[in-house]
């Protein structure tokens, strides 16, 4: 996807010519800071990064090979700083915490997808009610009872019945369903 | 239909909402690791693709700034500069069109994003202090949560709370900065107070530690509250008090303390069980209505302010897992 950037104007790049470094810098700026600030989650660094990006751009601007997509590489190049910028910040905390249980839904792609699996049902829990979502570990992952997840909320069993039936239903819907 | 693969399924989900930060980052974590590079990396590039090529004002901002990084001159004639407004304007022409023509992904990605809340919680057992897009900060207590929209200070300052939490709001007069609760909302004046309306209390309270702020009860009853004055709404009995206290006794929670001046011996237990993430089970004998003045400074263990409780309150305590049962002595 170049659609505003031709090649003369990467050949440009390739030569040195500033006129073509912001012909380029307009057109993939904003789309390389989005991108980032998609991954990693903060605005501030994300300016950071992309500018980081393009001077990198500038500096190696020989080896840009005007034969390949340079949307592709602007990409690869984008990915690889977001993820550089998360390895340094998840480096103090500890690799993998323990998932939850799976929802018993396993089918065979499920199993093959088991941490993917898992992660997404860690997410569907974490935007539901904080009630339901305590109500649903408590179920599945403490392995309580209804009655006794009542005792323990101080809430009806029915209103546990209820909460545990539509967290469920939400899992489920998560996990199995399609795009159109 | 397609099915999707939970790969992209996670990838897509994490790019549409907000999570809590510990979440976002067990999906960086996920995202980073070298299981599932080529799928990941599909995904990846189905939203890099889905990003338009536009530039905005703040692009050029940054194209100076890159520029001198570089060591670069910045030798735009003025020709130059208007050939490019220009193009910013053609851009600007053209951008809708992209929306209506671009993927799917795309216009749900935008139109989400568009309308979006951003919300925050933090579980019972915590608490965090976050930045709002004004640089406004905010400290939230345990299990609390708030919600404010994606365009916040664009053209209004609003949040909305459940729980509690110490605001320290960056001056504007031009866009009032206003707390939402259930039954009471605070309209800030630039200062620095503390809500606190948590959903399974009937007490909504607001405490003013500098500057000024209004607080209007649901049912329209508004009061300017000056430093060291507490609004206290029941919205049992639909009542409001005003008291004079040290605000800062209120807001001791942020730095790890916890103060209790004259509070009944629920209010408190309440507020041990947030900090801790623990039950409590009180038996009948135990008078919950009766008042104490506690201080805890030095960010002390459960079991320490535990012992406390047991001499000055006369209580006994037996704990089981997260569940503490406690008699009166």
């Amino acid at each position: 996807m170049h659609s505003n950037v031709t090649i003369e104007t990467l050949e440009g790049l390739k030569r040195g010519e500033h006129r073509a470094f912001e012909a380029v810098f307009l057109c993939y700026f904003d789309k390389v800071k989005r991108f980032i600030a998609g991954l990693i989650r903060s605005e501030d660094d994300a300016e950071d990064l992309a500018q980081d990006v393009f001077a990198k751009l500038w500096t190696n601007r020989e080896t840009i090979d005007t034969g390949f997509s340079f949307g592709a590489f602007l990409f690869t190049m984008s990915r690889n700083t977001a993820f550089n910028y998360l390895k340094h910040k998840l480096v103090h905390v500890n690799y993998m915490n323990e998932y939850t249980q799976r929802e018993e839904t396993d089918t065979p792609e499920e199993l093959v997808f088991a941490k993917e699996t898992e992660l997404l049902i860690e997410m569907t829990l974490s935007r539901m009610p904080e009630k339901r979502s305590e109500i649903y570990r408590l179920s599945r992952l403490k392995g309580l009872s209804n009655g006794e997840i009542a005792a323990l909320l101080n809430i009806s069993q029915k209103t546990v019945e209820n909460n545990l039936s539509m967290a469920i239903g939400e899992i489920r819907k998560e996990i199995n369903n399609n795009l159109n | 239909m397609k099915k999707q693969n939970p790969v992209s399924k996670i990838i897509e989900r994490y790019l549409r909402n907000r999570y809590n930060q510990e979440m976002e980052e067990k999906v960086q974590r996920w995202l980073i690791d070298k299981n599932r590079e080529a799928e990941k990396n599909q995904s990846l590039e189905a939203y890099w693709n889905s990003l338009p090529e536009t530039a905005s004002p703040a692009t050029h901002s940054s194209l100076s700034q890159v520029k001198k990084r570089l060591g670069m001159a910045n030798s735009v004639s003025t020709e130059r500069i208007s050939m490019r407004r220009q193009w910013l304007r053609i851009a600007a022409v053209i951008f809708p069109f992209v929306l209506l023509t671009g993927s799917y992904f795309l216009m749900k990605n935008l139109d989400e994003k568009r309308n979006a809340t951003v919300s925050i919680s933090v579980p019972y057992g915590e608490s965090r202090k976050i930045t709002l897009p004004d640089a406004s900060t905010v400290f939230l207590n345990a299990g609390s949560e708030i919600r404010y929209a994606a365009s916040f200070g664009k053209t209004a300052r609003g949040v909305k709370l459940s729980g509690e939490a110490c605001f320290s709001v960056a001056k504007d007069p031009a866009k009032p900065f206003i707390v939402e609760t259930k039954h009471l909302s605070v309209e800030v004046l630039g200062t620095e107070f503390n809500v606190k309306a948590y959903p399974d209390e009937t007490e909504t309270t607001a405490t003013l530690n500098r500057g000024r702020i209004k607080a209007t009860t649901k049912t329209g009853r508004a009061y300017t509250l000056r430093p060291n004055q507490q609004l206290h709404y029941d919205s049992r009995s639909n009542s409001v008090a005003l008291a004079q206290v040290n605000a800062g006794d209120f807001s001791a929670w942020k730095d790890g303390r916890l103060v209790f001046a004259g509070q009944p011996l629920g209010t408190i237990l309440s507020a041990i069980e947030r900090k801790f993430d623990v039950a409590f089970q009180t038996g009948k004998t135990l008078d919950v209505g009766e008042r104490y003045s506690l201080k805890f400074l030095h960010n002390e263990s459960f079991s320490e302010i535990m012992r406390i409780l047991e001499t000055t309150a006369g209580i006994d305590y037996r704990m089981e897992n997260k569940t503490v049962w406690l008699t009166k002595k």
